[in-house]
């Protein structure tokens, strides 16, 4: 059957790692900060923004959720931010369930009212607890398993220099998110309690 | 008129002929079409489920497929769409990302895939059951598929087909076929059928001519029976004169007598013999009717041939035409004469043979001579027309011809046995008939009149009336004559003081036979009228109008017998 489409995966992987090439160089060049040792690279960054957008249509608030003053769908992220303007690149323009979307960045104190996703980066505060806020509210909380805090209902992963990711479907039930099974089958962890 | 009809008939005939298989053909080629229409709707109705089928399996897989696009997971991707490979109609696959870059496929040469969504919806060829389907989740556009599948294949399709273009084709096939068979069968009826006519028309002049030549043959014989029948009656009468012996007398009146009979017989004979007639079917006593031929045979056979007949009382009735049935036994009986050159007997000869096996009751008439017989290799062909041994002018062959066709169209038939040297029987079989022969007039006593009756005599020839005339006398009738119509009506209105008016009919004067006895029915409704003929041509009108009639000649016993019944009537 592999001679039936010899190229396609061929030519989409050197394509993905061209353009891995030149969003590393473009990376160097605009994002000179200096990172941890396992934090994520440019292209895993570009890569989780756009995830982090996608989780929204595998997921299902309640009701309640959109019953606020807020018109927008907010992506909130707090902690330090890993994403910069790249996050604001995915959302630019999209809609969901017929809200525009908005990237709100509360620096950690402002709370998470009126998130419906909640990202946690790395923060170097000691009382930093992120989730704790989240408790019980219908907000999908998602963080990087190796550099953020842990306890996310979606936590990023690296797995053969992929960014793939873990779910913890008990959490967000207890929440009042439903995640599509779609979703579920393709986390390469799910904890269903 | 007459010219017309044939070339008419003929186009008719070409345009009849040519309407079968011309509608045939129309009728195979409208089956062609159709067989043809409905293929071609098929194979559209084919095309559309398909297309169908292609976009909901598309939506299957994007159904499928919104999460592993949405996260770039490569290989789960390629197993949605790895699992399309297993069909073989589906020649493309592709799956594009939210921003229509090209993400995961596949493709069959010559099918190749489009490199960007937007091509995909756009260059796809528009015979091609290509379908572009959005990739959706919770209302979000991740991406699109796009599904490319071919129909099957030409030859599965036409596989597909055969079957019903294989009998769509043996049935026009067969349709014209049919037709062309049928037209040929309808040829060949017309063909059977003008021949028939034909045959049919030949029959009747054979059967005509046949009768002519038995007339001729008669006609020499009786020619001079005749004068052998006015020696015996005027040389008796001139006897007569000469005598006063009671006894010689009696014995000269009787040889007049029966020299009288056999003429009347005689010509009685011929007026059945020459009247023209289709079978003409009457319950015939074979008895009564045989041995009333013997007058006739006497004459036609010649002195050195003798007759015998045993005819038992109780043979069976049939239904035949009894002048055919006189000129059959009368041809069989002629060839029987010629066999026997040097004289000798034919035995006549009646029986019934009741059912055998599926053969009917039939009455057997069998006919033998003494003669020179028949070889056996001729026996099948004495029956064709026209076939003889006889010298020119000695005979037709149109004897047993005729014999045949009376016996076919009696439904009997006709047995030969004979021996070389020996003899011949010729048996006639005719189906028995259930019916009773009519009664014929048996000679009767004559019947004198009862009471006073007075009756008015119309002839114009003076021998005949005073015969007639003697005759009424003798049978106790009082009687008047007159000589013509016009005195008959003349004397009636003077006194109308008769029973019954007698009167000939072919007479002198403006009031001929028929016509007075339609104005006496005018006029005088309660005398009775009868009349007298010799010529059938007006019997027959007279039977018309239902005059009652009496055919000359007559014996005192016929005119008895026919004054009581008119009489009779007359009273009622
Ligand atoms: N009783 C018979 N004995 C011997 N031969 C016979 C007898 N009847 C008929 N035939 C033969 O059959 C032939 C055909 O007979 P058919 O009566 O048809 O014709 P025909 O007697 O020759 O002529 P036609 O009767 O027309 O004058 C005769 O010519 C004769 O040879
Ligand atoms: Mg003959």
């Amino acid at each position: 059957m592999d001679d039936l489409n010899p190229s396609p995966r061929g030519r989409r992987a050197r394509r993905r790692r061209w353009a891995a090439l030149s969003c590393l160089a473009a990376a160097a060049i605009v994002v000179p900060a200096p990172v941890p040792a396992n934090s994520p690279t440019t292209l895993e960054r570009a890569i989780q923004a756009n995830f982090l957008f996608k989780f929204a249509p595998f997921v299902e608030w309640p009701p309640a959720a959109f019953s606020g003053t807020e018109r927008n769908f907010v992506i909130c992220v707090v902690g330090e931010d890993p994403f910069g303007t790249l996050l604001n690149e995915v959302v630019r323009g999209q809609k969901m369930v017929g809200r525009p979307v908005v990237v709100r960045r509360a620096g950690g104190e402002a709370g998470p009212t009126g998130c419906h996703i909640l990202f946690a980066g790395h923060s170097t505060d000691p009382g930093y607890a992120p989730f704790a806020t989240t408790e019980g509210q219908p907000v999908l909380t998602v963080a990087d398993k190796s550099a953020g805090p842990s306890g996310a209902m979606i936590e990023f992963v690296r797995q053969s220099g992929r960014v793939r990711f873990q779910i913890d479907d008990g959490a967000a039930r207890a929440n009042g998110l439903k995640i599509s099974s779609k979703l579920l089958g393709l986390a390469i962890a799910v904890n269903r309690k | 008129m007459k010219q017309a009809t044939p070339s008419r008939l003929s186009l008719g005939k070409v345009v009849g002929q040519m309407a079968t298989p011309l509608s045939a053909v129309l009728i195979a080629f409208l089956l062609l079409a159709a067989g043809l229409a409905a293929a071609i709707q098929l194979e559209q109705l084919g095309r559309v489920e398909k297309l169908r089928q292609t976009t909901v399996q598309a939506q299957v897989l994007a159904n499928g497929i919104a999460a592993p696009l949405a996260f770039e997971d490569d290989v789960a991707l390629q197993e949605y769409l790895n699992a399309l490979k297993a069909d073989p109609q589906i020649v493309a696959v592709a799956a594009y990302d939210g921003k229509g870059a090209f993400a995961a496929g596949f493709a069959r040469p010559p099918a190749r895939l489009p490199k960007r969504a937007e091509e995909a919806s756009r260059d796809a060829p528009p015979a091609a059951l290509a379908v572009t389907v959005p990739v959706k989740q919770g209302g979000t556009r991740l991406g699109s598929v796009y599904l490319q599948s071919t129909m099957d294949s030409l030859s599965r399709r036409l596989t597909r087909y055969l079957g019903i273009a294989v009998i769509v084709i043996a049935a026009a096939v067969l349709i014209v076929m049919l037709a062309a068979s049928y037209s040929s069968l309808r040829r060949a009826h017309q063909a059977l059928q003008a021949e028939i006519a034909s045959r049919q028309q030949a029959e009747e002049a054979l059967r005509q001519s046949q009768k002519m030549e038995a007339m001729g043959q008669l006609t020499g014989g009786v020619a001079h029976d005749f004068n052998n029948l006015l020696m015996v009656a005027s040389g008796g009468l001139d006897l007569m004169e000469r005598t006063q012996d009671a006894a010689r007398l009696e014995k000269l009146r009787a040889g007049i007598r029966q020299a009288l009979d056999r003429g009347a017989k005689l010509t009685r004979q011929l007026l059945a013999f020459s009247r023209r007639t289709p079978l003409n079917p009457e319950v015939v006593d074979l008895r009564e009717r045989i041995r009333g031929m013997d007058a006739l045979l006497e004459r036609s056979l010649g002195e050195s041939i003798g007759v015998t007949m045993h005819l038992p009382a109780d043979l069976w009735p049939v239904e035949v035409d009894a002048s055919e049935l006189e000129v059959a036994i009368l041809n069989i009986a002629l060839n029987a004469r010629d066999a026997m050159q040097k004289g000798g007997t034919i035995v006549i000869e009646g029986a019934n043979r009741p059912v055998h096996g599926d053969l009917p009751d039939r009455v057997q008439i069998a006919v033998t001579d003494s003669g020179a017989g028949i070889a056996p290799e001729l026996v099948n062909k004495i029956f064709e027309p026209f076939y003889t041994t006889k010298a020119v002018g000695q005979g037709t062959g149109l004897g047993l011809s005729q014999v045949y066709g009376f016996a076919r169209a009696s439904g009997g038939e006709v047995l030969v046995d004979s021996i070389v040297g020996r003899g011949t029987t010729i048996t006639l079989l005719l189906p028995r008939s259930l019916l009773a022969p009519r009664e014929s007039d048996r000679p009767a006593e004559p019947v004198g009149a009862s009471g006073r009756q007075r009756i008015l005599l119309v002839e114009d020839d003076d021998t005949v009336a005073d015969t007639v005339g003697g005759m009424l006398t003798t049978l106790g009738y009082e009687m008047e004559r007159v000589d013509n119509g016009d005195a008959a009506l003349r004397r009636l209105e003077r006194a109308d003081d008769f029973s019954l008016i007698l009167s000939d009919m072919i007479m002198p004067g403006e009031v001929g036979g028929m016509e007075l006895a339609l104005r006496i029915r005018k006029h005088w409704p309660h005398l009775g009228t009868m009349l007298m003929t010799g010529y059938s041509a007006a019997a027959a009108s007279a039977a018309k109008e239902g005059v009652p009639l009496l055919a000359k000649p007559f014996t005192i016993q016929d005119l008895s017998v026919h004054l009581m019944a008119a009489l009779d009537h007359s009273k009622a």
